[in-house]
């Protein structure tokens, strides 16, 4: 049942990664939006590039120990483009100038190295900084003067995506090793998982939300 | 002791459940409260945008009373008086029965008191010092001399002044009206009512010409003097159709400390 659940969400998933992926390469040559987001497309590329990956894995098409490599390597793209375009969106004073320098210094090695290991306590922190960053968005919008129409902001839903989405993943990525030792048991492997794609999906509806605004 | 399967799957429903919503709330709250400082910040940018523009038109006010200012002056001091000078030595010189000369000397006598009322109706000497009644009143005996029209001024209630600057305002809003009637009207009859109140000044203007549409003919005048009249917090309201007349009424609102 849990995985037919999991699979099921992996769809579910795989098919928001081709979505966003077809609507950012939509606004790829249009002049009228900022270049980050013109640039956007790469991220659900990849994205999708690993989805296709993990079917080809999930059916034994795809030698598993590669797949794991760029699934990891996957996983720093995934924070280091988001935390870039968070960072990019903030005012750079010193102060988060200094949280870019300490995320990328200090975090993505440590990432990288904990990936190996096989425990996620660096995912959680690597999500907390993305929360944080969001934090310093929104506190950013507070502190400029009020002229966005935010709800037709595509900044504004992609960084509220990542706040929902990383928020969630935090309390995952933190405990889920200690669940696991504590009950060895596939269906909570299998639903840990679930709420672990959960955050993506929420992050990839939040993305799909502002392309939208990138019409108008 | 060890959690059970279902214990840990409530457990991870319920903590999904709650941050979920306590996240949505977050950006709901951020959406709300940023939409509240902008119309807040909008409020404030229109209410400085507006005193900018009463600024601006309050300069253009000033500029164009000084320039009226130096041409009445000009009128009376340089060609008014060579005018005077040129019938003085017209006279002194002529013949007796001498008809084309005394054409030419009421001619220069009629050029003169033109000049002479035109230079008045410049200056706001008589405004500042009179008040706008009474150069309203002289404005009117004056196109009377000049036209044929009927002009009736009705004054209704205790006078109250106004500061010197709003009552130059509202008799400039009044002349370029009575300029509009007989430039376009073609009307025979004009009645001004000046109403006062404890709270503000009512002036009505009604002309039985040929009228227009308001809502399609709102030429540059009308605009300044809905301008002008804006400039003094009051209201302007223009009621007019093809065939049926004029009327223009002001609404200007006294303001109790600067009344005398």
């Amino acid at each position: 049942m849990g995985e037919i659940i999991y699979n099921g969400f992996q769809v579910l998933l795989t098919s928001l990664y081709f979505i966003n992926l077809f609507l950012f390469l939509k606004v790829r040559k249009n002049k009228n939006i900022e270049g980050l987001l013109q640039t956007f497309y790469l991220y659900p590329l990849v994205g999708a590039l690993v989805s296709m990956l993990f079917w080809l894995r999930h059916f034994d098409l795809f030698p598993k120990d590669i797949f794991r490599i760029i699934n990891q390597v996957s996983v720093l793209f995934h924070f280091s483009f988001l935390s870039f375009f968070i960072y990019k969106k903030v005012d750079r004073s010193k102060i988060y100038r200094f949280i870019a320098i300490v995320f990328f210094i200090i975090i993505i090695p440590f990432l990288y190295n904990d990936m190996f290991k096989g425990t996620f306590v660096s995912f959680a922190i690597a999500n907390g900084f993305l929360f944080i960053l969001c934090c310093f968005y929104f506190y950013n919008l507070f502190s400029s003067p009020p002229v966005l129409n935010l709800l037709q902001e595509p900044a504004f839903w992609i960084c509220s995506g990542i706040l929902l989405g990383s928020g969630l993943l935090i309390p995952f990525n933190a405990f889920n090793r200690q669940f696991l030792n504590l009950i060895l048991n596939r269906e909570i492997f299998y639903l840990l998982g679930v709420l672990a794609m959960l955050g993506y999906i929420v992050l990839h509806f939040f993305l799909i939300k502002s392309f939208l605004c990138t019409r108008q | 002791m060890y959690a059970t399967v279902s214990e840990i799957i409530i457990f991870f429903v319920i903590l999904c459940s709650v941050l979920i919503l306590f996240l949505s709330s977050f950006v709901i709250w951020v959406v709300f409260k940023y939409q509240k400082k902008q119309s807040a910040y909008l409020n404030e940018i229109n209410v400085l945008k507006a005193v900018h523009e009463n600024a601006i038109l309050l300069t253009q006010i000033e500029i164009q009373e000084q320039t009226f200012q130096n041409i009445s002056r000009d009128i009376h001091d340089n060609i008014g008086q060579k005018l005077s000078l040129a019938k003085l030595l017209l006279i002194n010189d002529q013949k007796e029965n001498d008809s084309k000369g005394n054409n030419v000397v009421n001619i220069i006598t009629e050029s003169i008191n033109d000049l002479r009322n035109l230079s008045r109706t410049l200056s706001s000497e008589r405004v500042l010092s009179n008040g706008f009644i009474e150069a309203v009143d002289f404005e009117i005996e004056q196109l009377k001399k000049v036209s044929s029209y009927n002009i009736e001024l009705h004054i209704l209630g205790e006078k109250i002044f106004l500061e010197n600057g709003k009552e130059l305002i509202l008799f400039r809003i009044i002349q370029e009206s009575l300029q509009n009637i007989i430039k376009h009207s073609e009307a025979d009859k004009i009645v001004m009512t000046v109403k006062y109140s404890s709270e503000s000044i009512d002036v009505r203007i009604c002309d039985n010409g040929k009228g227009f549409n308001e809502h399609i003919v709102m030429g540059q005048g009308l605009h300044n003097m809905q301008a002008r009249t804006k400039t003094l917090g009051g209201e302007f309201i223009i009621f007019s159709n093809e065939r049926s007349g004029t009327t223009l009424n002001l609404i200007i609102p006294i303001n109790q400390d600067a009344s005398i």
